[in-house]
Parts: structure tokens; sequence; C-alpha cells
């Protein structure tokens, strides 16, 4: 009896092998990645993008891609722009990397310092000068003298503006913030009413209101020429009392701005409606990202409209604008780097860009993309400075990371005007989260070495 | 013929022991495992891979009570589940009195109607309530009230936006609560209600000291479920706040959990080993309150 109960066992256990074995070679054989197709040959590639609205351009990119190389099979994996961070975290996590994936350019680092992906600069010779201005768009993503991503499309915010009403107002077109602050003020008086914004903004966390706030600490920064700084690239210049005292100031401007209701209620609006806003009549201005430009084909046909990235003080040759590119990655575990070059190589072919910037709206990468949409060009035009890696930080060895919501939270709510605390009150508990994250980092923050230049103008922080 | 029947005995054992090695071998593997993985995990420096990790002791554990933002977030978690659950149980038990007293096709249709929030899936929930929150001059109820000048900030201000995500999540799953008293009071003989009502008892007498009592088991499962899911609560405010404006400052442990764990933007600000600490922490808190609850209603119904 005792043998027959040994027999059931081991008839039991074998089986139950067997069934795991199965479940692992399923795994092999049937999964995204896997080389399901030895038999005929066939190369599977997965390809992950953030774009819901954009599916059906990008399967026809694959399928176009794949009746031209038979040998290739692409399988697109699909995520948005709010969870692709956390999926791509899991899919890193697991092992299971899309063999080509999205991301920013400018934002690959942290998958490069866990030798995630792959690295591209052997492949780069006669490809990156394919791109506007030879490929600077590439120099703003490479860490370590190697490149890791290949831009696909900008993505950014400009200033639309009513060209229309502000001639009827007499308003120039700002070309220096001082410039702007002027117009701004000559607009809100020449309409009183609130609920008109002279500059349409989004006042919520990663909102338009505080890519504003950032675009103001960024002239500071070339003003105080913080960027020729050894540490700046590695963003962990641990910020003296003179930077301190300048970022207050730029708060305060911005409140006082806020106040003067130079974006009207900006307050919890969202992207949509000041664009809604704009296009209604209800906003001079707004600040947009380009992806949206379709948004604007219900204006009035009448009114004309120009695009401009936001002006930096006299004397500051730079005008910014928030964003980067769009890119993709290769995995460095794919096993197929040549036929995934092969297909990136392909997405950034003129012919596909062009396809997609008729089709989609989107401002290309690649040089050599004719916008026949003369909103399209006119943007394309206003984004010019993106690719200018001055004040880049690909390098960029921490984050504020899980104190960021705490730092936007501090920052909204004291341009808001919601803040019981001084503008140098929020610079200092946001000083103080900067230097948690860093330590928890295992890094020291570094005093900054570069002196500070004499005789520069800051006069444009003053409230007026 | 004693020492046959023994053997037998011993046989069908060894044969229980056999079939169930299945079932421990899914336990092992799906429970208890990944608690003492999660547990041997809080006590090490993992961040994102376990690749040259270090154990550090009760590191995290000292973080979690001194530096971290666990317990401000515990607490906007436990008032959410405290007042949603309050709100919740009064509503679902009404709702379900009310049902109790209808017939037929009319019962049916209220119940299906009333269910009905509890189907949708929270991104469908988050996007519907997104548009009739929104604080601007698009918002429904904004319109709705005239608040549009200024637009009314309806998930900006940390107090109101509490009390306003208590109502989304209570529309969405007093569903359950309904469900779950209408079957425990379908459960009280007719007879009894019937007999109080010869006796001329009102409806609310009836309520308070025939269905209250007899639905205590009812009010105990639903307390629980609710609180935990109080407690655990994360999709709303996650969406609410990725995709919405809901202010910043309203931000339950379960977002900061996942923000920690996983929900980074970057890499290099991802600490799994922090996540878990804070993980196993609420799981005991969780428990704790899932005791004392149980407590508090077995004395009770043992009266």
């Amino acid at each position: 009896m005792k043998k027959r109960i040994l027999k059931a066992f081991i008839l039991f256990a074998l089986m139950f092998t067997v069934c795991f074995n199965m479940l692992a070679c399923g795994n092999k054989t049937g999964g995204g990645t896997g080389d399901g197709g030895d038999r005929t040959r066939q190369k599977t590639i997965s390809w992950l993008h953030i774009w819901p609205e954009h599916s059906a351009a990008m399967t026809k990119i694959a399928n176009n891609f794949m009746s031209e190389n038979p040998d290739i099979k692409i399988e697109i994996q699909q995520s948005t722009h709010g969870d692709v961070a956390s999926y791509l975290n899991m899919q890193v996590f697991s092992g299971t990397m899309p063999d080509v994936f999205f991301y920013w350019t400018h934002q690959i680092s942290p998958y490069v310092d866990y030798d995630a992906v792959l690295d591209l600069t052997p492949y780069v010779s006669g490809w990156k000068e394919t791109f506007i201005d030879g490929g600077t768009s590439w120099d703003i993503a490479k860490i370590g003298g190697k490149y890791y991503s290949v831009p696909f499309r900008s993505t950014a915010y400009t200033i639309v503006y009513n060209k229309t009403l502000l001639e009827t107002l007499e308003v120039e077109v700002p070309t220096t913030i001082q410039e702007m602050e002027a117009a701004l003020e000559k607009i809100r008086k020449s309409v009183p009413n609130q609920s008109f914004a002279p500059l349409a903004a989004t006042g919520i966390a990663g909102g338009t209101l505080p890519q504003i706030h950032t675009a103001l600490n960024s002239f500071v920064a070339l003003q105080t020429e913080q960027y020729l700084d050894p540490a700046f690239k590695s963003n962990l210049i641990d910020d003296d009392a003179t930077a301190n005292q300048l970022g207050a100031k730029v708060l305060d401007k911005l409140k006082d701005w806020v106040g003067k209701g130079y974006f009207g209620y900006a307050e919890g609006k969202s992207e949509s409606t000041a664009i809604t806003n704009f296009v209604q009549g209800n906003a001079a201005m707004v600040l947009m990202n380009n992806n949206n430009l379709y948004l604007l084909e219900d204006m009035d046909e009448e009114i004309e409209i120009g695009f401009m990235a936001i002006p930096a003080p006299v004397g500051v040759d730079y005008t910014y604008v928030f964003g980067g590119f769009d890119g993709f990655s290769i995995a460095k575990n794919t096993r197929y780097p040549e036929e995934c070059v092969r297909f990136l190589k392909y997405l950034t072919s003129l012919n596909v860009q062009q396809q997609f910037a008729n089709s989609e709206s989107s401002i290309m990468a690649v040089d050599g993309v004719v916008y026949s949409d003369p909103d399209q060009q006119a943007m394309s035009v206003a984004m010019k400075d993106m690719g200018n890696s001055l004040l880049s930080q690909p390098d960029a060895k921490f984050d504020v990371g899980s104190y960021g919501d705490q730092n936007n939270s501090l920052v909204l709510n004291y341009i808001l005007g919601k803040s019981n605390s001084t503008a140098m009150q929020v610079i200092q508990l946001i000083e103080e989260n900067n230097d948690k994250a860093v330590a928890d980092a295992g890094l020291k923050r570094v005093a900054r070495t570069h002196p500070y230049p004499q005789n520069v103008d800051y006069s444009w922080l003053e409230i007026l | 013929m004693a020492r046959k029947k023994d053997v037998l005995i011993k046989n069908r054992n060894l044969w229980g022991w056999v079939f169930s090695i299945q079932t421990v071998i899914a336990i092992l593997v799906t429970l208890i495992y990944p608690l003492v993985y999660a547990g041997v995990l809080s006590f090490t420096n993992v961040r994102f891979t376990t690749v040259n990790f270090e154990f550090v002791g009760f590191d995290n554990y000292k973080w979690l009570f001194t530096e971290s933002a666990f317990f401000a977030d515990l607490w906007v978690s436990i008032a959410f589940a405290v007042v949603s659950t309050a709100v919740q149980t009064v509503l679902g038990f009404l709702l379900a009195f009310m049902l109790y007293f209808m017939k037929g096709k009319v019962q049916g249709f209220f119940k299906t109607a009333l269910y009905l929030p509890v189907i949708l899936p929270t991104a469908v929930v988050s996007s519907m309530w997104m548009i009739i929150l929104a604080g601007d001059e698009f918002g429904v109820l904004n319109v709705l009230f005239g608040l549009t000048d200024p637009p009314f900030q309806w998930l900006g201000d940390k107090t109101i936006a509490f009390w306003a995500i208590v109502i989304i999540n209570t529309w969405r799953y007093y569903g359950i609560t309904m469900v779950i008293y209408l079957v425990n009071m379908s459960a009280v003989p007719k007879e009894v209600v019937e007999s109080a009502e010869v006796e001329g008892a009102s409806r609310g007498q009836i309520m308070l000291r025939i269905i209250i009592p007899l639905v205590m088991s009812a009010t105990s499962l639903n307390i629980i479920l609710s609180m935990i899911g109080g407690i655990q609560s994360f999709d709303l405010f996650y969406l609410f706040q990725t995709n919405g404006n809901l202010t910043l400052d309203l931000t339950p442990v379960g977002v900061l959990i996942f923000k920690t764990g996983l929900g980074s933007t970057n890499l290099r600000n991802i600490y799994l080993a922090r996540s878990v600490t804070m993980s196993i922490v609420l799981t005991l808190i969780i428990a704790t309150v899932t005791v004392l609850i149980n407590k508090v209603f077995s004395r009770s119904e043992d009266k």
C-alpha cells in the first residue's frame, strides 16, 4: 500500500512539473517579444507608445513598416501620458521591457542609470544629421557622451496670441519679459472684466502657470550664469542666499501678476478650458501645448493668430519654451537590436515624419518636414529654442521625486495667494525638501563655484 | 480487524496530505512568500531592483515614524474612511429599508437603478465627476449654481475637496451597502414585521426595534468593508490629482505608498523598501481596526 501511495505521489509530482514546464514554455513561445516565428524566421518587436489619440496613425506606421520589412513583426503596446512611467517601471522591474519604448528624450537618464537602455551611439553617424539643426535635439539627451534616445516629435508650450485683438487694443507683440508685463497690464486695463484673461493659464499642479514660474527661474539662471557652473548639469547646486532671494522675488513677481488678474481666473482651470477661453474671445493669449493645436480649428477665421515663446528679460538672448521631445529608445535586453534600429530609422524617416505631421498636426523632430498648415508652421518657428541645450540637465543626479508634490503645492498655493507663508519661507521649505531628496539619493549638494556676474539688471523682478 | 482499520485511516490521512499539497503550495507561493518577502524587504534599502542592496535594520521604520508624510496622509485616509463609512452605512441602510417594503418589479427596478454606480469603472466615475466639479466657468455645478465669476473651486480647497470626494465615494459604493442590508433584511421573517404592523407599530418603530437589531451582522460587515476600503483609498484621489485639479494637499496614504514605490516618474525616486514598510504598517493598522470593530459588534450582538 505504501508503494502505491509513493507511486501516486511521484505521479502527482511529475504532473505538477509537467504543468509548470508547459506554462513556462508557453510564456517563451507566446510572449510579446518571443521569437514565435522561428519557423517563419519573422522577428517580433514590441513597441510602446502613449498616444491613444494617435493609435490609428501608429497602427498604420507599424503596418507599413511590416509590409516593407516582412521579416519583422511589430506588436504595439499602448500606455498613456500619465501612466507611462509606472508602466515602464513595472516592465523594468519584471524584466519585460518593450523592445522599442516611448520616453521623453531629456528624461531618459534614470533608465540609463539602471542599464535598461541600449546605447545608440554606434548608429548615430549619418542619422543624427537628418534632424532639425543638425541634431541638437539629440544633444539635450546626451548622457556621458552617449546617445540613448531618438527624438520623434516636439512637445512644447508656446504662447498663442490673438493678433487681431492686440492690434485693436494697440498692443505690440512683446519681445522681452518687460514688454510682456506692459502688454498684460495694458490688456487688463483695456478689458477690466476679470473673466477675460490677458493670458489664459492653468493654475493647477503641472499646469501652465507653474511653467511660467519655471520660465522666470530659467531667466534668472541665465542672468546669474548658473548654467556655467560645473555642477549645473547634475542639478546638485545648493542654492545660496543670493539664489534664494532671487527665487523669492520670482515667486512674488508671479503672485503679483496673478493678483493683478493677468491670467484671469487661473485657479483650477484646465488647459482645454484655457484654450476654449481663447477660441471664444475670452483671452488675448493662451499658453498651450503644440499637440492641442487642433483645438484652435473652431476659431473665427477672420481672427488672425500668432505664436511666440515666453520672452526673456532685456539683454538675455533666449526665449523660453517649456517642453522637450517625445522620443523612442531601445531596451538593452532586446534580442533584436539591429531590427529595432531599423524600425527607429523608419519612424524618423522624412516620409513617415511628414505623414505624421500631416495627419496628426504634430511638430516633428526631423529636418525637412513641410507644414502646410500656417499655424503649425508658425508654432514650429516659435519653438526654435527648444532644442537649445543651454539649460538642459540630462545628467541630473537626483529629482525631488516624492517631495515634488509638496514643492508643487507650495509654489502653486503661494502664487495663487492661498498661502500664509512668505516667499522666502516657501523657498526655504522647498530647499529643505530638495536636501532630503538629495540625501535620499545618497548624494550631497555642492556649493556654487562659478562667480556671479557683475552689473546684472534684475529690475524686471521688481513689483511695479 | 482493528489493525486493518488503523491502516485504512492512516492511508486516508496520507491521501489527504497528498491532495492538499497543491493548496499548500498555492498558499505558500501566493500568500506566505510575498508576506515574508515584504517583511525582509522592509529591512533593506532596496530602491528599485534587488541588486546591490544592503540590510539597514530598522532605518525604514525610523524614517516612517520621523520623516515621512505617512501619518499626515494616514490621517486623511482615516478621516475619509470614518466619514465615508458613516454616510454610506446610513444611506445604504435607509435605501435598503425603503426597498424592503417595495414589491416585485418596482423593487427590481429601483434595486438595479440604485446599484448602477457600483458597476461603473473608476475611470468613468472620475471623468464624469471631474466635469461636474470642474473649477472653471464650464464646471456643471458652477454653471448650475451660477458660481462662474469667479468660478468656485470644488477641488482646490482641502476641506471642500474632502467632502466632494466623500460624496463621490458614497455615490459610488452605497449600492454595495444597500444590497448587503437588503439581503439581511430579506432574511427577517415577514410574519414578525406583519405582526408588528398589526399591533400598530410605525415604520420607524419597526426599523428601530426589529430591523436594526436583526441586521446587526450586516452593519458589522458593511462597516468593516467600508473602513478597509476607505483606509486603502487610492484610485479616486489618484485620478483626480493626476488628471483633474484636486489639491495635492489632500493625499491619502495609499497614493503616498504608490508614489514612493512605483509611481514616480523618475526611477531614481523609487524607494520600494520604504513603500513596502509603509504597506506593512498600514496592514497592521487595518488589521487592528478590523479586530476592534469586530469586538465592538460581537459585544453588542451578545447583549
